[in-house]
């Protein structure tokens, strides 16, 4: 299982790096929520948000027994299983906004994002991922990094694996095996796509409580069951 | 004056002077009219009136036929058919004065009905060249069964400068009702006549026809009347001091009809003058748009897999309502489905189902374009599940309107594209079954090529406090007229001042809104259910009154329940649809130069810095600029084709002229004169008076006789741009273009005289003679319109 977590390796240092990382983008958090909550516009993003550092601080594999669509990628592939991920991000990045954002990748593939997050500083997402012959997910996390902005539906396979190559020439630093292997949760078995956001409905409950529309809008009863 | 008048074939003479005249010259100084228009319609037993001006002491014959041309005659266009059918209807002398009037009496013959007939005159004159004889215009004339002579309007509102009155179709409850009656206009009437004022409920002409008593419906009973000499400010008359009744239930505004009785007999006959003689009211008195309609609503929230979380508001006694048209709401980036009950409940509670849906906007615009279609699809194919299938049968699925906002607005516009290119084939609904479209605040990722509301009605909703889609100059994507502006039918904007980006949902949080004098979220519902029923009511039902709401100057009309704050600024843009039988003087999208109108009129002007070009600022701010003609302007990016034109004066007095081509000069069938027109924002010109702008608009028929009436004679102007800052330097936001819309028939109040069958040209009038001092405008879509 561990194996079939990460097909690259970390950087040394990670973890201190991450550390550091990890109290920079707490601070940051709490003024970007004094500037969500009370601010006249959006915050401004920053020139390269691949620099903002992303934290993996849950792994919940999956599997569907029903394939869901990636919306998130030109081809709009179906995928039977993944990852819900938990991410902690600089809440400014996280913040919704009607023009172009800053697109989430997890190594060479776009991540569905769930909630909103700019309020928590978590964001809760789908990796989509292949399975390997036992049927468990391959979850490619080398790295997990904010890209330029733009509308997810309009990157093709090639353009996120060119955001993973940029990504990490520029060093962004992959999360280590320890973190990894530390955060994950035992795979789940999920009927369809609605099922999925059902559950990451409770880890959103989790990690940003706040969100209680999305949370609820997420739990309406479903026609036909 | 002794006059004959038979009903024979066309006698030798006549012949003879129609072989003269058909070499006369091309434009007549003659003139003919019936009942002082050129097109009139009349009722059998009536009778209408001939008038005739031409050369004194000569003889003329006015022959009738029943197509009106025109008949190329050596080289001249003849206003009449010549079908073997035509023949002379009568002939005489004009009198000293060059005039000639007579009253024809329609006969009570059945078979007359719906017949038009059309008539033209010959004249002699001895000092036309090269020969003696001219022909008039052509007048026409067609019977109704029961179309009471006098139908008219009547019912509006008295202005404190010329016009002195407009007609209207809406008024608030709690609002005077005034009557006018222009003496010049009904040539039967007089001063020192008296008569009586009847507000009475609306008939239809059958129910005139099968009850004509006179039953006032006011407080105080009919108002009696005495018509003085002084004008049309001098005769209008207050029919109703407020307190008609407004409450149309599930429907919008009370109809009635509104009656001056002139014979004193307490009955509709041809003696007297109604508005609202036929299908339609004369006046229609609306209650508070901004409150719930009569229906309990019941809410419920469900969904029927991935990305089809759905809330539904419908009304609670929907069992007994028959079928109902279907608003779904696709909301925007970040947002959630859950919040527009301020939309949903409150159009259910007047007879509508709204469904809310969930929507995929972060992947983009096309993929939450996707999931309008797909829930719109899912719910009208699963009616049998949802709410226990109570709204099965109930669902009207051939009447759809979208509303989107903000990446769903977009996603709104993208949806109906795609049904439009067949990218997508929908099971349970198609591309007709969509009858109206409207962005809140929409993004323009797109562009021209996928964000195309082709020409479904589309309506635009846009904060000018918006700090999420801004606005500015900086970014297309966060343009949202450009979708205004690619509508090729009908369409419509509502520019909110100090409203920003999350103002339009109810879901709390940040109101994105920059700029001074917020107007606030509840404030902006407010404002919002005021107008949504209008504009549903307007392209879903034909409502006639809600179409006032749509145009008119905010300051002199708005919902009863709308804030009446100052910082509360609303501009209207609305242009009529292809329905409306438009003449387009200039749309400036072809005749790219300043010198031609696309309709062919010649442009001339002494107006300053006059460019004509892209509705799009030339760079990335909304700083003042020479070299950036069309500063502020937002109404597309350069991949799009709208264009117009932008000018200024300083001080002097300057005009805009379009001089109609001979061709166009028969404007005699049109209702209004429309433009829009806009401020831009932060030039020197606009500031030095920042405020309302006014400017004077005047008609110059080919006699010369003209007639001028100021934008602001109905209330209002043209709006100062909003005073945000940011997107480069200095004060005022992008352009905010509102629709003005004066009636021609405005233009012959008190006996102008106007010919407006030969109109020659439409002035525009600017500086310290004619309004504002200074200002620096942009123009578009110079139009004439039937209704």
């Amino acid at each position: 299982m561990a194996e079939s977590l990460m097909s690259g390796k970390g950087t040394p240092g990670h973890r201190v790096v991450s550390g550091f990382l990890a109290l920079w983008v707490l601070a940051a958090g709490v003024t970007a929520w004094m500037v969500h909550g009370q601010g006249e516009a959006p915050p401004v993003l920053p020139a390269e948000p691949t620099a903002s550092p992303v934290t993996v601080v849950r792994v919940q594999p999956f599997v569907l027994e029903r394939p869901a669509t990636h919306w998130y990628r030109a081809e709009r592939p179906a995928y039977a299983a993944g990852a819900i991920l938990v991410l902690e991000v600089d809440p400014d990045l996280a913040h919704r906004r009607q023009g172009y954002e800053p697109v989430l990748f997890a190594g060479a593939e776009t991540l569905e994002r769930i909630n909103d997050g700019s309020a928590s500083g978590y964001q809760v997402v789908v990796l989509p991922a292949p399975m390997d012959a036992d049927g468990v997910p391959i979850l490619d996390l080398v790295p997990v990094f904010f890209g330029a902005p733009a509308l997810p539906e309009e990157i093709t396979a090639l353009d996120a694996a060119r955001a993973r190559d940029k990504a990490l020439a520029a060093g962004v630093a992959s999360p280590s095996m320890e973190v990894l292997h530390a955060v994950t949760r035992p795979m789940v078995t999920l009927e369809d796509a609605w099922d999925l956001a059902f559950a990451a409905s409770y880890v959103i409950e989790e990690f940003s409580p706040t969100e209680r529309d999305l949370i609820d809008g997420l739990r309406v009863p479903r026609l036909g069951r | 004056m002794h006059t004959t008048m038979r009903i024979a074939r066309m006698r030798p003479a006549a012949l003879a002077a129609l072989a003269l005249a058909a070499l006369a010259p091309a434009t007549p100084s003659s003139d003919l009219k019936l009942d002082g228009q050129t097109t009139v319609v009349t009722r059998l037993g009536g009778s209408v009136l001939l008038e005739l001006s031409g050369p004194a002491g000569q003889p003329f014959a006015v022959l009738i036929d029943v197509d009106g041309g025109p008949t190329p005659l050596f080289g001249q266009d003849v206003a009449l058919g010549f079908t073997p059918l035509f023949f002379t209807a009568l002939d005489g002398v004009l009198s000293a004065t060059g005039s000639f009037k007579v009253n024809i009496p329609i006969p009570s013959v059945d078979a007359l009905v719906g017949q038009q007939f059309f008539l033209v005159a010959a004249v002699f004159d001895p000092t036309a060249s090269p020969l003696p004889i001219e022909w008039t215009n052509g007048v026409d004339v067609t019977i109704t069964a029961s179309a009471p002579v006098g139908h008219t309007e009547l019912a509006g509102n008295m202005l404190a400068v010329y016009p002195h009155f407009e007609t209207v179709a809406a008024f608030n409850q709690g609002s005077r009702v005034s009557a006018a009656v222009d003496l010049s206009q009904h040539p039967g009437l007089s001063v020192g006549q008296s008569g009586a004022i009847y507000v009475t409920e609306d008939r239809t002409a059958a129910e005139w026809d099968a009850n004509p008593s006179l039953q006032d419906v006011t407080h105080d009973g009919p108002a009696f009347i005495t018509f003085k000499p002084g004008g049309l400010a001098a005769n209008t008359f207050l029919a109703d001091d407020g307190q008609l009744l407004g409450d149309a239930g599930a429907g919008l505004g009370v109809g009635y009809d509104l009656v001056i009785d002139l014979n004193a007999n307490g009955q509709l006959d041809a003696a007297d003058l109604i508005d609202g003689y036929g299908d339609q009211a004369g006046l229609w008195v609306v209650d508070d748009l901004t409150q719930p309609g009569p229906y309990a609503v019941t809410e419920i929230v469900y969904s029927g897999g991935s990305w089809l979380g759905q809330n539904t508001y419908y009304p609670s006694n929907i069992a007994s309502l028959g079928e109902l048209p279907l608003v779904v709401v696709s909301h925007g980036n970040g947002h959630n489905y859950q919040w527009y009950d301020h939309i949903g409940e409150h159009l259910a509670s007047y007879g509508y189902i709204v469904m809310s849906h969930q929507n995929n906007t972060v992947p983009g615009v096309g993929t939450a374009s996707t999931t309008t279609l797909t829930n719109t699809d899912y719910f009208l194919g699963n009616l049998s599940s949802i709410a226990g299938g109570l709204l099965e049968g109930h669902v009207d699925k051939d009447t759809i309107v979208w509303i989107g906002h903000s990446r769903g607005g977009e996603g709104v516009a993208i949806a109906y594209d795609k049904l439009f290119d067949g990218d997508f084939t929908p099971t349970n609904f198609g591309i007709d079954d969509i009858k109206l479209v409207s962005s809140i605040a929409p993004t323009d990722f797109k562009g021209p090529a996928r964000a195309d509301p082709h020409g479904v009605p589309y309506h635009l909703w846009v904060g000018s406090s918006d700090s999420d889609v801004t606005g500015c100059a900086d970014n297309n994507i966060a343009q949202s007229f450009h979708l205004h502006d690619r509508a090729e039918d009908e369409r419509q904007a509502i520019t909110l001042q100090g409203v920003g980006h999350g103002d339009f949902h109810d879901g709390g949080g940040s109101s994105w809104a920059s700029g001074p004098c917020k107007v606030g979220r509840q404030n902006t519902h407010t404002i919002m259910r005021g107008y949504l029923l209008p504009l549903i009511k307007h392209h879903l039902e034909d409502n006639v009154p809600a179409e006032d709401f749509l145009w008119r100057q905010w300051e002199s009309f708005k919902p009863i329940g709308a804030p009446t704050s100052s910082c509360v600024v609303v501009t209207l843009m609305h242009r009529r649809g292809e329905d409306a039988d438009k003449f387009v003087v200039d749309d400036f999208q072809t005749n790219s130069g300043t010198a031609l109108a696309s309709s062919g009129a010649t442009v001339t002007f002494d107006v300053t810095a006059l460019t004509e070009g892209l509705n799009d600022d030339g760079n990335s701010n909304f700083t003042n600029n020479a070299s950036d003609e069309f500063n502020g302007v937002t109404l597309g990016r350069n991949t799009d084709d709208t264009a117009g034109l932008v000018f200024s004066w300083d001080g002097v007095d300057r005009f805009l002229e379009f001089d109609l081509a001979v061709e166009d000069a028969d404007v005699s069938g049109h209702t209004w004169l429309s433009f829009r027109t806009a401020q831009l924002t932060r030039h020197t010109l606009t500031i030095a008076a920042l405020g309302d702008l006014s400017f004077e608009v005047e008609l110059v028929d080919g006699s010369g006789r003209a007639r001028t009436i100021s934008v602001a004679a109905y209330g209002g102007g043209v709006e100062e741009p909003y005073a945000r800052t940011s997107c480069g330097n200095g004060t005022g936001w992008g352009a905010e273009y509102e629709t003005i819309r004066i009636r021609l028939a405005d233009f012959l109040r008190d006996g102008s005289g106007l010919e407006l069958a030969d109109l020659d040209k439409i002035v525009l009038r600017f500086g310290p003679s004619h309004g504002s001092a200074e200002g620096r405008l942009g123009l578009d879509d110079l139009e004439l319109t039937r209704n």
